[in-house]
């Protein structure tokens, strides 16, 4: 129970920072850097929270059915963009994964090891 | 009638975790059919063939979306821990991920400029590289429409899960670390777990990919966001 507080504790002071102090970043997305920030600065221990936190992850696709369950009604919202949306999931996401790729391939060799690299 | 009987928030909660472990079962005979696909489909067709209104289904449907908040803040963890299992070369993986939250939002941007879109459409598909929740937060955030997000990024990650490994393998990019981080850059969550089914390495440098680009992408859409606004 402690983690779960935590967690949603820090859901909450992401909330306040966006509504009242006028951050400009998502709610949710704040509170995810703050507990961030505060597991690195060892504010908060990782065994307070890992196994609630395990458990809200694990079923994370739990949380998007409702979402997903309603995004038919916004079809409607791509008529015109509908190429576009075709390009970017398709050659779009490819395109992402290369550069992506490509670079990390580039970075991970020039500093000393390859101790980890190569398949 | 009816209706208004299911419009409990009972009948949505039930709905959506009654649809959820079907899925799961699903899956585990057809291994193809993702639960983040057939999980909505069974929700809808429920309300579909019971004429329920969508609208009785949100009063539960609200309470699980909820979580998500707690289940964005919790991937907090996973990026603690990766960071302290790759200390070694974090720098490089971190710089990787960096690139692949920038081409995301690039990419994403300039589909829209290039093949035509609308500005509603261009709010909902910035973020869709990033992990779900994020992009759906994001989203609301940018003035998008979270729904559609969530479908564009679900779909994003189920194109680079499938294609991801192949695609980059034909280009040579065939390091685990430069291919992992590229997943998780490009396919977020649903890659990953596709790469953790191959191996735990793969798996956790994709999820540490995948949980940096939480952090760099929304830093990096602070300009657009005040520019869009």
């Amino acid at each position: 129970m402690r983690g779960l507080s935590i967690i949603i504790g820090f859901d909450g002071l992401g909330w306040l920072l966006h509504q009242f102090a006028g951050v400009p970043l998502p709610s949710h997305v704040l509170g995810l850097l703050l507990l961030t920030a505060a597991l690195f600065l060892q504010i908060v221990k990782l065994e307070w929270v890992e196994q609630s936190a395990a458990f809200l992850t694990k079923h994370m696709m739990l949380f998007f059915v409702p979402l997903l369950a309603g995004a038919a009604a916004y079809a409607s919202v791509i008529g015109s963009s509908w190429l576009a949306a075709i390009g970017s999931l398709t050659a779009g996401t490819l395109a992402i994964l290369l550069i992506t790729g490509l670079a990390t391939k580039r970075l991970v060799k020039r500093p000393k090891g390859s101790e980890h690299d190569g398949s | 009638m009816a209706a208004e009987r299911f419009a409990d928030p009972m009948f949505g909660t039930v709905l959506s975790v009654g649809a959820y472990v079907l899925a799961i079962l699903i899956r585990r005979k057809l291994n193809w059919l993702h639960p983040l696909l057939s999980a909505p489909l069974i929700v809808y067709l429920v309300l579909r063939i019971g004429d329920i209104p969508f609208a009785a289904y949100r009063e539960g449907g609200d309470l699980v979306t909820f979580f998500l908040g707690p289940a964005t803040v919790a991937m907090a963890v996973p990026l603690y821990k990766h960071a302290m299992r790759l200390k070694h070369m974090l720098p490089s993986l971190l710089a990787g991920a960096l690139v692949g939250s920038a081409a995301g939002i690039l990419i994403n941007g300039l589909s829209v400029l290039l093949l035509g879109g609308t500005e509603s459409f261009l709010r909902s598909t910035l973020p869709k590289s990033v992990t779900t929740a994020v992009a759906v937060d994001l989203s609301g955030w940018l003035g998008g429409s979270p729904e559609l997000t969530a479908a564009l990024t679900v779909l994003t990650g189920l194109v680079g899960s499938v294609a991801g490994l192949p695609l980059l393998r034909l280009c040579r990019v065939d390091s685990v670390i430069a291919s992992s981080i590229a997943i998780g850059a490009a396919a977020h969550g649903i890659g990953s777990a596709k790469l953790l089914s191959e191996s735990e390495e793969q798996g956790g440098l994709s999820g540490f990919s995948m949980a940096a680009c939480t952090v760099f992408t929304p830093v990096l859409l602070l300009p657009v966001h005040a520019w869009l606004l």
